[in-house]
């Protein structure tokens, strides 16, 4: 007994400073890649380096739209081997509030043999989605009283969170980071954020992998079970764009194409920072120190 | 038939067949010397397979089919066999007839091959005759009737949306028993899969389980990506073992393609896998701990394992390892710092595993929660084919790490821990020596990296090759099987990861133990669902 | 019985502001024994407060008991709490019997959080039912009999009479009889309120919780009711051992401002050092097997057998 309490007491508090201080994370760390959207000539060769697709075109009379998708990322810094222009950063805290935010383009004139010429200025235009099936109706239509949940999640959850993590298909990594958020270096629960186990106690849903067609029900069914106000989490490269799986003849692709998303936290799997910050994200405290 | 190409210590083995099935033998290949197929017809798969294990304690490992109707007009079903002592592998090919799609099931004699089969069933369409138990397997009871592994199945076939009946589960009947479903999702932060226990009070007297809830068409995806994606793909077929899975893959490449990974990337690779093992075991022994609830154990196993990943973070850009692997290598070379780095991680983790191995040791009433609870017999284990840390926690003394040394194992010394216990204290002893050995392992290797390139080029793959690539991974052995496509494609991936063939073991560990120490046991087998259902 | 509705309505109000502090500090002091900075000690404050905004989600199949045990459980604990002496002898309520009537009230909340679990049809809940009858089908003879060794003494079943014998001159503190009793009932404290070695409270494993798996299914202002009971439930047992078995600087029935706030000062004190002993036994043990539980308890019961025989043996 007096081993065990001195090992503890020895040891210390080991939690790490974070939010208030920034994210630890190597300068070798692969995070988010970075286009320089002025010198980029040819987009080629990074897109067919893209394992994802998260680097992509569209050409059209003489001009180009490239696109890159951050949700779709893996972080896998392929592009960056295959194309100058592009860099990886070790800036993991990259979560958004909103799909469209995750994706970047721009217009190009292209050359005879295919290159970028010059880069049209102006505003890029709004990439086109990716087809995929229309998200079904949910029991209670989140969009409709969008806003007004919005500020009372913010006034509910500000200083107490109850998670469910739903594993709707991941291949486990993320939830090697999840689990990651518990331990004494991220502690989670110095937020007042707590991981449950019943969807009837849970604020938010955590939900990670491309949504499997065999997870399709359970993953709603939970949902239907959490309780208003709630809010919903997408994790990973698979659970924010459907990854490297996308959609195929067992996955539905994306979170979003089932259930209602709020945040979504990119990444293969997210930093445990990055997860921390998408998560007080959700709940409108990311710029928060302790408390 | 010409067996020279036969690696010395195989040779015995392909004589004996070659004596005793010679005249039923199609043909012989033997793409590379540990490597050899046997060509045959599918009814002499059961005496082949018996015989090898009579006589040369040879073990079974994979049964995976292969449609090769657009080449050859059949389906092809492979019997992959491991000669442990001989160091090679033996594959039995026997050609089904699309005419008559059905093959004969050996489940009988091997129970390993329950599940395979019935996955060989499902996913090809090819029916099981003699199978103790043939409903499905690796597509659940709702799915229309599709073969999404043949060639004429399209990877984006849009299925109708998930109804009705999921999977019958058997019924268990008698007095004071009931049922107690659960999943797909659980309580904890792990994965979906279906448990259903028959009880009689608090004691399980029977466990179905239903896996497949995360089947991505992982195996379909392979036929359609390049090689360099590919590998990308195989990093995520379970997120645990990222690199183990990758390496794997990229083994099985290098293998078609007849290229070596230069030393370094060799010793590079086997440092990485050290560490995939080293984090994934500290997890596991602090897991272990916390669902026994003893926290403060779990609390120092978390602290170990951040620093590990940490660690990887600043070694290849990732913290679980990801985006390191490649074909023909490794992707990044280390300079010295990052290798004293590496040195400095193993110096300073030794006393603190140490010490948290000491803590659990002295705990009694952790002990007393560990001692004798799912015990798997040796004998249930062998007749099951358990791999890994749980087969070597029950009497199963292999390591492919020992057996074919593969990355730069040849270079290290390696103990093998085998214990016949088989509860899950052994199970946490076996994950202990492991990650004493890794260290060493990883001291030995960084300690002397050979100098030069970390990666060899790999041209266009030649199209028609088979090659299998294997990993010992931290939970047991991986193989991937691919047979490539003209225009640098793959035709079929087969990837076996150990979960597969471990979860049927768990249902008899748990057998006597009551419900509440089904999470402990549960994870000290600790199974890839990803893993399994692909 | 005389009622002071002013200091019922303090009793009442101190014993709901206690609570979630007392189980928040036992997490959060928790916490930092696991090397982490842990919630801050009010976190259960603002996790009922959230959850009483909630909405609630009701399981299909529920029926009037599921709607009703969670105000059993709160009420029947509130109630509970107020025939303990907080600060002041007697306390506010005195119910017939007294020890008796707090022994039954606690085991009516039980009884209702048990058909609550119940009631959906849940395989978790059921089992948690189940096992919480099982352990409490040992704890409450326990408990009993260790309240009956000081009741003896005092002549009386009453609390706060108990309380004040206890608290007199005559009585010694250490006699063998009180500490046996003691000691069961700490061990009755840590199965009623499912800590470790007997439950789990910060398990995510469904099929290995007892108190947990009873609140699966409940919700939103339900569950937060379900919540609040059991840390006053928490609260009542361990003032019972604080001020019954050790009642040291609580104030007599005519104190002052001053006394009063002395005996506040002594309560709390005795509240944290029992905390910090429920922690450091959750933090250095794991929890027992669940058919071990019984053969704990019925130490605990042996414990309190003892208790009463010596007390007869060296009186
Ligand atoms: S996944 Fe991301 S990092 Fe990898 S190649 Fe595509 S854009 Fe670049």
């Amino acid at each position: 007994m007096f081993g065990i309490l001195g090992k503890s007491l020895s040891t210390g508090i080991v939690t790490t400073k974070y939010p208030a201080a920034p994210p630890k994370v190597s300068i070798r760390a692969r995070g988010r890649p970075e286009i320089d959207w002025t010198q980029w000539k040819d987009a080629r060769p990074a897109a067919a380096a893209c394992p994802t697709g998260a680097i992509s075109f569209q050409d059209a009379g003489g001009h180009r739209t490239a696109r890159f998708d951050l949700a779709q990322c893996i972080f896998c810094g392929l592009c960056a081997d295959a194309d100058p222009a592009i860099r990886m950063t070790n800036r993991v805290e990259c979560a958004a509030r909103d799909r469209a935010s995750l994706i970047s383009a721009a217009r190009y004139k292209l050359g005879d043999d295919g290159a970028h010429r010059q880069l049209v200025p102006g505003p890029a235009p709004v990439a086109t989605e990716p087809a995929r099936p229309p998200a079904p109706a949910v029991s209670s239509p989140l969009e409709s009283i969008g806003r007004q949940i919005q500020q009372r999640s913010r006034l509910i959850f500000g200083r107490s969170l109850h998670i469910r993590e739903v594993d709707a298909g991941s291949c486990n990594g993320c939830e090697i980071e999840i689990a990651g958020l518990n331990s004494p270096v991220y502690d989670i629960e110095r937020f007042g954020i707590h991981f449950v186990a019943s969807p009837r106690h849970a604020d938010m849903l955590l939900v990670t992998g491309p949504v499997t067609r065999n997870m399709e029900l359970a993953l709603r069914k939970t949902y239907d079970a959490t309780p208003e106000p709630r809010c919903v989490v997408a994790v990973g490269a698979c659970g924010c764009g459907g990854g490297i799986f996308g959609v195929n003849y067992a996955t539905r692709g994306p979170v979003d194409a089932v259930i209602p998303v709020d945040v979504y936290v990119p990444g293969c799997p997210p930093n445990p920072h990055a997860l921390l910050h998408g998560i007080l994200r959700a709940i409108h405290r990311e710029q928060w120190g302790r408390i | 038939m010409n067996l020279d190409r036969v690696s010395p210590d195989l040779r015995p083995i392909a004589e004996d067949i070659a004596r005793r099935f010679g005249n039923r033998i199609d043909a012989w290949d033997t793409p590379r010397p540990n490597e050899v197929y046997v060509h045959a017809s599918m009814d002499l798969a059961a005496g082949f397979c018996a015989h090898l294990h009579r006589r040369w304690n040879v073990r079974l490992i994979a049964v995976f089919a292969d449609d090769f109707r657009n080449e050859g007009g059949v389906f092809h079903l492979y019997y992959a066999l491991a000669a442990d002592a001989a160091h090679g592998f033996v594959f039995l090919r026997a050609p089904v007839s699309p005419d008559t799609p059905q093959f004969t099931s050996l489940a009988n004699a091997i129970p390993a091959l329950n599940w395979q089969e019935r996955e060989v069933q499902d996913m090809f369409g090819l029916k099981l005759v003699g199978h103790p138990n043939p409903r499905r397997c690796a597509l659940h009871d709702d799915w229309p009737e599709v073969y999404p592994l043949r060639k004429d199945f399209g990877l984006h076939t849009v299925l109708p949306p998930f109804q009705g009946e999921r999977h019958k589960f058997r019924q268990v009947e008698g007095e004071g028993v009931f049922q107690v479903p659960v999943g797909p999702v659980h309580a904890g932060i792990i994965e979906p899969g279906h448990f259903l226990f028959s009880v009689a009070g608090e004691p399980v007297l029977y466990l179905q389980l239903r896996m497949f809830y995360v089947h991505k068409g992982a195996e379909k995806l392979f036929e359609h990506l390049p090689p360099p994606h590919a590998v990308r793909l195989a990093e995520s077929i379970s997120g645990d073992s990222s690199f183990a899975h990758a390496t794997a893959f990229c083994h099985a490449i290098e293998r078609a393609a007849n290229v070596e990974a230069p030393p370094r990337a060799r010793g590079i690779r086997s440092v990485c896998l050290e560490l995939e093992r080293i984090y994934n075991h500290v997890a596991d022994i602090g897991a272990i701990c916390t669902d026994v609830a003893f926290v403060t154990a779990h609390m120092h196993a978390m602290r170990l394992k951040e620093a590990v990943l940490c660690a990887c973070e600043e070694l290849t850009g990732s913290r679980l390892l990801r985006g390191m692997a490649c074909l023909g290598g490794v992707r990044f070379d280390w300079d010295a710092g990052q290798i004293a780095l590496l040195r400095a991680l193993t110096a300073r983790l030794r006393p603190e595993f140490d010490s948290l191995v000491e803590l659990i040791d002295g705990s009694s009433s952790t002990r007393d929660r560990l001692e004798t609870t799912g015990i798997l017999q040796p004998k249930v284990a062998r007749d099951l084919g358990v791999v890994g840390i749980a087969g070597r926690a029950s009497g199963f003394d292999h390591d492919l790490r020992r057996d074919f040394p593969h990355a730069a194992y040849d270079q290290v010394k390696i103990s093998v821990p085998v214990y016949q216990a088989g509860d899950v204290k052994h199970r946490l002893q076996v994950r202990v020596d492991e990650v004493r050995e890794s260290f060493s392992i990883v001291e030995q290797l960084a300690a002397r990296l050979p100098a030069g390139p970390v990666r060899s080029e790999i041209g266009e793959l030649p199209a028609g090759r088979v090659a299998l690539g294997y990993v010992e991974g931290w939970r047991g052995e991986i193989f991937h099987w691919i047979r490539t496509a003209p225009g640098n494609r793959l035709a079929r991936c087969k990837i076996k990861d150990p979960s597969l063939q471990n979860w049927p073991a768990l249902s008899e560990a748990i057998l006597g133990n009551i419900v509440p120490d089904f999470p402990v046991v549960n994870k000290s087998f600790n199974l890839s669902y990803s893993g399994t259902d692909r | 019985m005389n009622l002071d509705p002013i200091h019922l309505l303090l009793q009442t109000l101190l014993l709901l502001a206690l609570a979630p502090l007392l189980s928040g500090t036992i997490r959060s002091w928790k916490a930092k024994l696991q090397n982490r900075r842990g919630p801050r000690p009010w976190q259960a404050f603002l996790d009922i407060a959230k959850f009483l905004r909630k909405d609630m989600v009701i399981p299909e199949h529920a029926s009037w008991i599921f709607h009703f045990a969670p105000y059993v459980v709160f009420l029947s604990a509130l109630l509970a709490g107020l025939m303990v002496p907080m600060l002041r002898i007697p306390a506010p309520l005195s119910l017939f019997g007294g020890a008796l009537a707090l022994v039954g009230l606690l085991a009516l909340g039980r009884f209702f959080l048990a058909l609550g679990g119940l009631d959906p049809a849940s395989a978790f809940g059921g089992m948690g039912s189940s096992r919480e009858m099982t352990v409490s089908a040992i704890a409450e003879p326990a408990l009993m009999l260790a309240i009956f060794t000081v009741a003896i003494t005092a002549g009386s079943t009453d609390l706060s009479q108990m309380a004040r014998t206890t608290q007199s001159t005559a009585f010694n503190l250490l006699n063998p009889a009180h500490v046996l009793a003691f000691a069961a009932i700490f061990i009755v404290l840590l199965a009623e309120t499912g800590r470790i070695p007997v439950d789990n409270p910060a398990t995510h494993l469904e099929l290995t919780m007892i108190h947990e798996a009873m609140l699966l299914e409940y919700s939103g202002r339900y569950l937060a009711y379900m919540e609040w009971g059991a840390s006053v439930k928490q609260l009542v047992l361990m003032t019972l051992l604080v001020n019954v078995f050790f009642p040291v600087g609580l104030a007599g029935a005519d104190a002052g401002p001053l006394a009063l706030a002395f005996s506040l000062a002594a309560y709390a004190a005795k509240l944290l050092a029992l905390c910090a002993a429920v922690v450091v036994v959750e933090t250095t043990n794991a929890k027992l097997r669940l058919f071990r539980v019984p053969d704990l308890l019925s130490a605990a019961f042996v414990l309190a057998a003892l208790a009463l025989l010596s007390m007869f043996l060296f009186r």
